[in-house]
């Protein structure tokens, strides 16, 4: 029985459970499909073997825990970055405090540092160099976490790869065994 | 599965635990696995595409916005992964005549013939199962991919012509035929075998 594609589009519909009027043909075809999809159930249907499944369920669990580790330490570099980033900024603003609006009774913040004793140029100079090494030190410190976690990942991937290989070497090796 | 617990599975797994993967797993696993198998044809390609499934779904179930049709957008990402799984296969394939010899100068085919394994029960109750491979292969792609997807799926016609990027009347035609053509290679007729 031959359809055209707009035929074919309401039994579409109909089988979709939309309320379609089919004239005789399409609902011959409508039918027919039903009937086939029906017959064919059986016959596609297949058994998900228990070992494929338990394999899938074990990749699922490392894949869920990987992901969980992976957040750890995404967390602890962020939360390390921050405790530097206040750290740098309590540091500079202790070493240059702002020019602050007096409060009532007291001198101007600028007049204040105006009245100091000039901080001699290399002083100041000094400071800031220490200020740069805290900061680099601190930047390395995050640098070393990240590359543990790198190295973590690359171990669990490892590991991983080799469960993997010894799971294949073991059912390759029974399977020859119920061969020969 | 039925709505409520399928609600919270996905939310079990979506706050990143291994329970609610599991759940998803035991309940969609062995279509999953159906469709792999009779899409590809091989128990190791199914099983090794079942296993990269469940490493997308912990990758994308966080994105994933349950609005009660979770099978299609799981069965859509199987889909895919069937086509990129063929393509790469049609990549690959490599054809070597039996008539040809190996490296030490023996005839192909009594190498192959030493590394069969004798037929048993087990095979010849399998012949069914062989003739609907056969069956499947025969047909195209696209039409396999909306029979496999329409019975593993259970999904209506019109997600499947979503899936497909195909006009819902292409789709039902291809279903026609398709099951049809099967019918034909199985040798059943009108419900009965």
């Amino acid at each position: 029985m031959e359809l055209d594609e707009q035929q074919y589009e309401r039994i579409g519909r109909y089988l979709d459970g939309e309320a379609v009027e089919l004239s005789a043909d399409e609902l011959t075809v409508a039918e027919q499909i039903c009937t086939e999809e029906a017959s064919l159930g059986f016959v596609l249907d297949a058994a998900l073997p228990k070992a494929a499944a338990d394999r899938a369920r074990r990749r699922l669990r490392v894949q869920v825990l990987r992901r969980r580790r992976r957040v750890w330490a995404i967390g602890n570099t962020a939360i390390a970055a921050a405790a530097a980033a206040v750290l740098i900024a309590s540091a500079l603003w202790f070493q240059f405090p702002s020019d602050s609006p007096p409060a009532a009774g007291q001198p101007a913040g600028k007049s204040v540092r105006l009245e100091l004793p000039a901080v001699p140029q290399t002083q100041t100079e000094v400071e800031i160099d220490m200020l740069a090494e805290e900061l680099n030190e601190l930047t390395e410190g995050i640098r070393i976490v990240s590359a543990e976690t790198c190295e973590d990942g690359d171990l669990e991937s490892l590991e991983w790869e080799l469960d993997n290989f010894w799971l294949e070497e073991l059912e390759s090796f029974e399977l020859d065994s119920l061969r020969f | 599965m039925e709505q409520q617990r399928l609600r919270e599975a996905i939310s079990s797994a979506q706050a990143g635990q291994a329970r609610g993967y599991e759940a998803l797993l035991g309940a969609y696993g062995p279509r999953l696995y159906g469709f792999f198998l009779r899409a590809t044809g091989r128990h190791h390609d199914a099983e090794d595409l079942l296993g990269e499934l469940t490493l997308r779904l912990v990758r994308r179930l966080k994105h994933y916005d349950h609005r009660g049709r979770f099978e299609p957008w799981l069965f859509r990402i199987a889909a895919n992964m069937v086509r990129d799984h063929l393509r790469r296969m049609r990549r690959r394939r490599v054809v070597v005549s039996l008539s040809g010899e190996d490296e030490f100068g023996e005839p192909l085919a009594e190498r192959v013939a030493a590394k069969v394994a004798p037929v048993h029960a087990g095979v010849v109750a399998g012949e069914d199962a062989a003739r609907l491979d056969e069956a499947l292969g025969k047909l195209d792609i696209a039409t396999r991919e909306v029979i496999l997807l329409r019975h593993f799926g259970q999904m209506s016609f019109k997600e499947i012509a979503e899936i497909a990027g195909s006009p819902l009347g292409t789709v039902l035609a291809r279903a026609h035929r398709g099951l049809g053509e099967l019918r034909r290679v199985m040798g059943y007729n009108d419900g009965t075998r």
